[in-house]
């Protein structure tokens, strides 16, 4: 952490208008007339407060979208489509993406799988975190260590306090934006932690050690009806396929491993026939990987009853 | 931000869902679902994540193609419009105006299937429109009407949650109205009670408090023996029937032979466990019913639903939230299509026109009288055509040769056509068959407005520009009436909806502008009514007379049973990643991929007898014809029945199907063939 500042509104305005000036696109919630937040062009407006939600993982999506043309044929070669690595902001992003976003990084950028498009991308990308005052459905961010207030993942994480707001920078380029504003004490963020914890009780208890269930794999491979809303909505899943584009483009898509394609080999053959396997397969990656940040997106939109909610309720002690 | 966010509604099945189209540089590149949304909530199925997907497919159709030989040229609009209208109006001259067929689609905005019944009737001045509603809930349409005096959906899927009982016969939710399924799963975790009555296990069945599998066809017989069950124990809704209803006695004279040992041996569901089925819906509170294709496609469709409907009168479980029945409708807009009209005898908003007055209003509103006869369905179309009666058929959107039942037949009664046009948005396999193509506007390519299966009309919002030279539906329509003769000059979709709203009581208080905020159920009599959550209110029936009525209802044996020669029962159906027949979900990479073949589920019992192992191909043969596909062998379907879809068209059930219809709706047994299987070696 580099240091802590007290920030008024005045100062987040000048801030994120400096980040205008470097040539980043900000862009912020806003809720529409029916009541859906999608990320919009930041206007110097109204302060936000009180909940603040993207359903949709909209930071993963700016990094790793959904889906991506990655080559055309021109003659007899095949060309790279441009990976569009605009320079973005978002401000007000949800402490639990910016921790998946240390996930999806470490995934993409590490020494195994180094995703150069993925990598533009996220050289270009700025994230200011708005700690949570209101837990969202069904989650449980507080268990996963990626809420109220995020760990990782982001450039500047802002909490609102009494007197205004106290921000922290993870980065360099997080503190060189904020290092003109006020010093605050580490106390104040240490107490505006546990006031904002105070309305996020830790409902379950994760562990990484996660015990092979068969029952309870079976149980919700028969409540899962493959509508691969938890994958889509993930804001730490990575697997992806590539396909066909256009006439004869590439594409690549993100591929929820609930599909029983996503395990199909070569001449018909399954690595996990079951939807039971499949559910193991999911909760392993999750679990024994830590690849959950527990947002409880995939439980709002799973159309069957499968995902974490059940998870943890068919588990009965609610924990793993 | 460069990227605009759409919000529109779903374009799959009758649900309703809604989401925004994510749309950079004029490219769909993902969905959003609405959070906020009063049915989808967020949620949606493969499909619906997916569902942007075929409209950009490069296979699109971007200019009219007109017929030379055994292959097609590219045309101008000029030239393809003209060459229909000529032909049309001659065909017209000389045959008259019965001897040509239009067939609507349930895939298309209400506008458009609007001005495409007005041009049939008031242009043409045939009444043989339909659509396909014929192979899905034609049924329901005609029995419930009957019953209550509206074929619709009796309640709002947001009443689903609240339920205690979910009783679900005939329907596969889970695969094929997944987020109605949703909404059931909240009932289930709220404490309901779910009972799943399907010849098939489906996913519904494998998580049901009680689950019964009858013999296919059998429905009228455990329906009655409910009701037989229900009556004799004295759960029977004695104010209800007296004050709200009428034909009670003439129904019990059938019902009452039905007791739960007749219907065992009819239906093979044991009597104790039927009794107490019945017992569990008398008792239950607040018990939906929902009911799809497994008991409309029968030749008993309408007397199947009735008899639901006498069920439901019978137990007094109607006009109260969170009870009565609930057809859940197969496509994005039956509903709309059948408000609008696309149904023979009946003008928009169910009007008959067989009654002078109506006849004299829509003379008013159009210009001209539209015809007071009763055309063909699209179910009769075939023979008609092979027996010289229909001379021309113009299909708007629909894939009627993969889609009826008897490809064969219906093949050869395409051939015969003096003229076929197809306006679509992929050159269908019915396309192929055709004189002249037009190239339509896809989905997200339209305004206008669909109506999902519990009466909530609601708005579809353009995103991207069509592909070439693709023209909206309703605009071809147009063009094509004007050329003939008749003057149409709708500026677009919003000024047609304004006239529906003049021409449709059940439509008349809704306007863009209010469906702006969000959908409106009907009826929506005044544009000060908030719309319609649930029908039949306090038991007043929208029948003259505001009661509902029972009707008698007799088991009927399929016409075609099991034998020697052809030991199996087949149903057909879909699988939930593709939709029918395929022209748009087999140009989604990730839903082909899931279901890359057509597989046919059998038995694991039958499998072993016949020696087939699950991947192998089996042929299967009707009196019709015979098909192969991959064996998939599985508990889903008991010994003696398999299940087949009609996805691909070069192994389609229907291929195997036969058109015997139920004679009041019209609607093809579906439901019910004899086929033999044999392992191919």
């Amino acid at each position: 952490m580099r240091g802590a500042k007290k920030l008024s509104w005045q100062d987040i305005v000048s801030a994120l208008k400096a980040l205008e000036n470097e040539g980043y696109e900000v862009l912020s919630p806003k809720k529409n007339r029916w009541g859906d937040w999608l990320p919009e062009r930041w206007i110097p407006d109204e302060a936000p407060e009180g909940f603040l939600n993207y359903y949709f993982p909209f930071l993963k999506e700016a990094v790793f979208p959904t889906e991506e043309p990655l080559f055309f044929l021109h003659g007899d070669r095949f060309l790279p489509y441009d990976p569009d690595s605009r320079k973005r902001a978002f401000f007000c992003a949800r402490p639990c993406d910016a921790t998946a976003l240390a996930y999806t990084d470490h995934f993409f950028m590490g020494r195994f799988f180094p995703d150069s498009r993925y990598r533009a991308r996220r050289r270009n990308l700025f994230v200011i975190v708005m700690a949570c005052q209101v837990p969202c459905p069904k989650s449980f961010c507080t268990a996963a260590k990626a809420g109220p207030w995020a760990r990782k993942g982001f450039d500047i994480q802002i909490y609102p306090c009494r007197e205004g707001w106290l921000a922290e920078a993870l980065t360099s380029r997080g503190a060189e934006l904020i290092s003109p504003y006020a010093d605050a004490d580490r106390d104040d963020i240490s107490r505006a932690r546990r006031e904002l914890e105070r309305g996020f009780p830790e409902e379950v208890h994760i562990s990484r050690h996660q015990v092979k269930d068969a029952e309870l794999n079976e149980w919700l491979g028969l409540r899962c009806f493959r509508c691969g809303a938890c994958v889509w909505l993930c804001p730490t899943c990575t697997c992806y396929n590539q396909s066909q584009f256009g006439k004869d483009g590439v594409k690549r898509e993100q591929d929820p491993c609930l599909f029983e394609g996503y395990h199909r080999l070569a001449g018909g053959a399954s690595l996990r026939p079951t939807q039971a396997e499949r559910m193991d397969f999911r909760y392993e990656c999750k679990f024994g990987v830590g690849a959950c940040v527990g947002c409880g997106r995939c439980s709002v939109g799973c159309i069957g009853y499968a995902a974490m909610e059940a998870y943890f309720e068919r588990k009965g002690s609610r924990t793993t | 931000m460069d990227e605009r966010r759409v919000l529109t509604t779903c374009i799959w099945c009758g649900t309703g869902c809604s989401f925004y189209l994510r749309v950079r540089d004029g490219r769909m590149i993902g969905i959003v679902p609405s959070l906020s949304h009063r049915i989808s909530r967020g949620m949606l199925c493969a499909k619906g994540w997916k569902s942007y997907e075929f409209a950009g497919h490069h296979e699109r159709l971007k200019k009219p193609l007109i017929r030379e030989g055994n292959d097609f040229r590219e045309a101008s609009w000029d030239e393809a419009l003209d060459l229909v209208s000529g032909r049309l109006l001659e065909i017209k001259r000389r045959y008259g105006p019965e001897s040509i067929q239009v067939l609507g689609s349930a895939k298309c905005p209400n506008e458009d299937n609007y001005i495409l019944q007005r041009w049939a009737r008031a242009c043409i001045g045939t009444d043989n429109i339909d659509h396909c509603a014929r192979l899905c809930h034609a049924s329901t349409v005609a029995g419930l009407a009957r019953a209550f005096g509206s074929g619709a959906m009796t309640q709002s899927i947001s009443e689903i949650e609240n339920a205690d009982l979910i009783f679900i016969t005939g329907s596969n939710t889970a695969e094929q109205h997944p987020v109605i399924a949703a909404h059931m799963m909240r009932a289930i975790n709220r404490g309901a009670r779910l009972l799943v009555i399907d010849p098939r296990k489906t996913p519904m069945a494998r998580i049901a408090d009680i689950y019964l599998s009858q013999r296919p066809g059998t429905d009228i017989a455990w329906i009655n023996a409910f009701i037989n069950v229900i009556v004799n124990e004295g759960l029977h809704d004695k104010r209800f029937i007296e004050e709200h209803t009428e034909g009670f006695s003439e129904m019990w004279e059938k019902a009452k032979n039905y007791t739960p040992e007749v219907a065992e041996r009819i239906t093979g569901i044991p009597a104790d466990r039927l009794a107490s089925a019945a017992r569990l819906y008398a008792r239950s509170e607040r018990p939906m019913i929902f009911y799809s294709m497994g008991i409309t496609q029968h030749i008993t469709g309408t007397e199947n639903v009735m008899s639901l409907a006498n069920l439901v009168m019978v137990a007094g479980k109607i006009g109260r939230p969170s009870t009565g029945l609930c057809p859940l409708r197969g496509q994005n807009n039956v509903q709309g299509s059948c408000d609008a009209g696309v149904l023979p005898g009946t003008l928009p908003g169910y009007q008959p026109n067989s009654d002078e007055e109506i006849l004299r209003k829509f003379e008013a509103l159009w210009g001209t009288r539209p015809p007071s006869w009763k055309g063909i369905t699209s179910t009769q179309g075939p023979d008609a055509i092979l027996e010289g009666k229909i001379k021309a058929l113009y299909s708007m959107g629909e894939n009627i040769f993969s889609s009826h039942p008897d490809m064969n037949h219906m093949g050869e009664a395409l051939r015969r056509l003096e003229l076929l046009v197809v306006q679509d948005i992929f050159l269908t396999e019915t396309a192929r068959f055709a004189h002249v193509v037009f190239p339509a506007t896809a989905w997200p390519e339209k305004e206008g407005t669909f109506t999902c299966t519990d009466r909530a009309v609601q708005l579809i919002r353009k995103a991207v520009d069509p592909p070439g030279e693709a023209m909206d539906d309703w605009r071809i329509i147009q063009e094509l009436s004007n050329r003939m003769g008749y003057e149409m000059d709708f500026e677009g979709p919003e000024e047609i909806f304004s006239e529906m709203t003049k021409a449709m009581p059940i439509y008349a208080g809704m306007s863009y502008e209010r469906l702006e905020e969000g959908g409106l159920q009907w009826p929506c009599p005044s544009p000060d009514h908030p719309g319609t959550p649930y029908l039949h209110k306090d038991g007043v029936f929208r029948r003259p007379g505001g009661k509902g009525k029972f009707h008698p209802t007799e088991h009927v044996e399929p016409p075609e049973l099991p034998d020697e020669e052809y030991p199996f029962y087949l149903s057909t159906g879909r699988v939930s990643f593709h939709w029918h027949t395929r022209s748009m979900t087999g140009r989604i990479g990730l839903l082909e991929r899931e279901y890359p073949v057509s597989l046919v589920d059998i038995n694991p019992e039958d499998g072993k007898r016949l020696g087939i192992r699950s991947g192998e191909r089996v042929r299967i043969t009707s009196r019709r014809g015979s098909v192969e596909c991959v064996a998939r062998l599985t508990d889903e379907v008991p010994p003696g029945l398999i299940f087949a879809t009609f996805h691909y068209a070069e192994a389609s059930a229907n291929l195997l199907t036969m058109n015997a219809l139920d004679p009041t709706a019209l609607i093809p047994a579906l439901k019910v063939s004899a086929v033999r299987v044999e392992k191919v070696s």
